[in-house]
């Protein structure tokens, strides 16, 4: 797992869980465990939703960047070609942002974001193996 | 004074089991035989209907076909080293070929292959340390990656490509996908590790590597590629 696990005290009975920052406590309040996420939120689908709920709840990106999609894209965005048809691609393609998150120490999420109404909201993502090559 | 005729090696043939891939080096025929076995693990996605075994040994029979026809025949190596075997081919030129083969258990790579619907698309990947790769029913199909006019590859030949150690994990090897903007190879768009089909001598880097071990004194390096 990428997000830091720091098991403070073992066999405490759980308190409170802090959703933002997800830190597990005690009933003494002291943190049993500390992480930059939550499982539930990363387990979750960020397909419709807005990008700053998804960083709210996966926090900081492992990467980030903006591109304009087109009909050649590589082996890594090749799956946003279920959404864009050739067609809706010829007079140029929309802007997309490419948010990268490490959800676990093997798994990483990515999730593209595409403008709509003001709004950034998640049009396609894909869950893969950290270390993988596309 | 003429050179004296060269002693012929006792052994002209070579076998090496590696974790990822096989090596065969053939003497006499100056040929080099690459192979894997893959465990395949079948599944659909996208509303395909399920897999058929019809469609299971088509599936390979296609991914290999294309494997062979992208990677078959194009790299040519020479030999050179203080070994007999070195010195007796010193000038041949190697050939190498690839094969690669179902197998129930025990295999070098586990394959996830993915039925998805006809014209669809889905990420295919090579997990290098964990010798797993992900393919689907499209990869057989040649398309636009992005390369320029006229410029398409198959997924198939391309992730094959990182399963032969082009991969920035693979040991002494520094380039994998050469499409990514900090690649050094960038611009060579025709690439096969970039968005299209043609090889580079850097493609074998893995592979001569492997292979210079195989023999004592014995270096195989990459003459020539079609």
């Amino acid at each position: 797992m990428n997000w830091s696990l720091n098991l403070v005290r073992s066999g405490a009975v759980l308190a409170a869980v802090a959703i933002g920052g997800a830190v597990l406590v005690n009933a003494e309040g002291e943190a049993i465990v500390s992480e930059n996420m939550n499982e539930q939120a990363s387990a979750q689908s960020f397909v419709g939703k807005a990008i700053s709920q998804a960083k709210d709840q996966l926090g900081a990106p492992a990467s980030e960047e903006s591109f304009e999609m087109s009909p050649g894209v590589s082996e890594f965005r090749i799956e946003l070609r279920n959404h864009f048809s050739e067609e809706d691609l010829a007079g140029g393609g929309p802007e997309l942002r490419e948010v990268t998150w490490a959800v676990s120490g093997d798994e990483n999420l990515t999730v593209w974001f595409q403008e709509q109404d003001g709004q950034w909201l998640g049009v396609h993502e894909m869950r893969w193996p950290s270390g993988a090559d596309f | 004074m003429p050179d004296s005729p060269k002693k012929k090696p006792a052994k002209v043939n070579f076998k090496k089991k590696n974790k990822r891939m096989d090596f065969y080096i053939f003497g006499d025929h100056a040929q080099i035989w690459v192979q894997q076995f893959w465990t395949y693990q079948y599944s659909e996605k996208g509303g395909a209907s399920k897999w058929t075994a019809k469609e299971k040994k088509d599936f390979h029979k296609e991914i290999e076909k294309v494997i062979r026809k992208a990677w078959g025949g194009k790299f040519k190596l020479e030999v050179s080293g203080k070994s007999e075997f070195a010195q007796y081919y010193a000038g041949k030129q190697f050939t190498v070929n690839f094969d690669v083969d179902p197998k129930s258990a025990g295999a070098h790579w586990t394959v996830k292959a993915i039925k998805i619907p006809k014209g669809g698309f889905n990420g295919s990947w090579v997990n290098w340390s964990k010798q797993e790769m992900q393919l689907d029913t499209e990869d057989a199909r040649e398309i636009n990656k992005g390369g320029g006019k006229g410029v398409k590859q198959s997924g198939a030949a391309h992730e094959f490509g990182h399963a032969i150690g082009n991969s920035k994990h693979a040991d002494g090897v520094t380039h994998g996908d050469e499409y990514k903007a900090s690649s050094a190879f960038k611009a060579h768009k025709k690439s096969i590790m970039h968005s299209g089909m043609k090889l580079k001598k850097r493609h074998a880097d893995f592979l001569v590597k492997e292979l210079s071990k195989v023999i004592p004194d014995t270096t195989f390096k990459v003459k020539s590629v079609k």
